[in-house]
């Protein structure tokens, strides 16, 4: 399994979802880590850390658009390579609900930060 | 974010872009973990790379599902004309009536025989009526055909009439040898119908 969920909660006490993401991610995987934030994990706080070496096929990449309508998203990612990968794959959204860091403790606060 | 210009990275990027304008599209830039703009236009291309190998494969995909539909369209439509090419009316019992429309070559000639004297054994038919009125000229192969037709079924018994016969068809039928099998021939139809009822008793002698 490419993902990795746990319910936890912020320094400030916000709850949030947790993902790790590795591995190769293809549509399949992109359809349930969808599902799972505009479904039972709609408007929740994501931070996802995704872990060097994670691909995306192209189908994948499209279909985690529609991540675009979850809540308060943050990417923590420590390689050039995932970053430049989002960075591409959200170029044409510009979401404010959305960011990449390279530090989790900067995402958590950024998060925080977020209205629900 | 910096920008390092390193010849061999520019040089793999034009040796992938000149792979990939020759139609091949599983040519891929190696990437590394350089942070630098320079990353985001070689994954850029490899993502447009992986674009260009969805469209190929959907568009072949669609191609095939084209080609098996035109298949099916086509086996269907040859089943269609078979059909329509053979319709053998029972006007009477024990008489069958085939308009003939259109050329007849040696494999609908083929086609129609069979179809006609199976229905010739299972009407235990004792006359066929061909109707050549459809027939608006006779091809090469098909006074051959239409005379192996007409021996056929006196094999197995039954007298064959032929109508309809156009008078630029005549002087065809008589040079490809059709004078030669005395078979009845009638202006229409109903007249071979009249003639045949009248052989059975059921009509009274029509002129002949």
């Amino acid at each position: 399994m490419p993902f990795r969920y746990e319910e936890l909660v912020t320094p400030r006490g916000r709850p949030y979802v947790r993902v790790h993401v590795s591995g190769d991610i293809d549509i399949r995987d992109a359809e349930e880590y969808v599902a799972k934030f505009l479904g039972p994990y709609l408007r929740r706080h994501v931070l996802s850390v995704v872990a060097s070496g994670t691909e995306y096929t192209a189908r994948a990449r499209k279909h985690l658009l529609a991540m675009n309508d979850a809540g308060p998203h943050a990417t923590v990612t420590n390689s050039a390579l995932v970053r430049t990968a989002i960075n591409l794959m959200t170029r044409s959204q510009d979401n404010p609900n959305y960011r990449v860091f390279a530090d989790e403790l900067a995402a958590l606060a950024w998060l925080d930060e977020q209205e629900a | 974010m910096s920008l390092t210009i390193s010849h061999a990275r520019i040089h793999e990027l034009l040796n992938v872009l000149v792979t990939a304008g020759s139609g091949d599209y599983d040519v891929r830039v190696r990437l590394e973990e350089n942070e630098d703009a320079l990353l985001d236009v070689e994954m850029g291309i490899n993502y447009l790379l992986d674009e260009l190998i969805d469209r190929r494969d959907q568009n072949e995909a669609q191609e095939e599902e084209l080609l098996t539909r035109a298949r099916q369209l086509a086996r269907q439509q040859e089943e269609l004309v078979q059909a329509l090419s053979t319709p053998v009316i029972v006007v009477w019992p024990g008489v069958l009536a085939l308009p003939l429309v259109g050329r007849i070559d040696d494999a609908r000639a083929a086609t129609i025989t069979s179809a006609l004297l199976e229905r010739v054994t299972a009407e235990q038919a004792t006359h066929v009526i061909l109707d050549l009125t459809g027939v608006a000229a006779i091809a090469g192969a098909t006074m051959p055909a239409l005379l192996r037709m007409v021996r056929a079924i006196g094999l197995l018994g039954a007298r064959c009439l032929l109508t309809g016969i156009r008078p630029e068809v005549a002087p065809q039928i008589v040079e490809l040898g059709g004078d030669d099998l005395h078979v009845r021939a009638l202006a229409q139809l109903s007249d071979a119908l009249a003639l045949v009822l009248a052989d059975k008793g059921v009509l009274d002698q029509p002129h002949r």
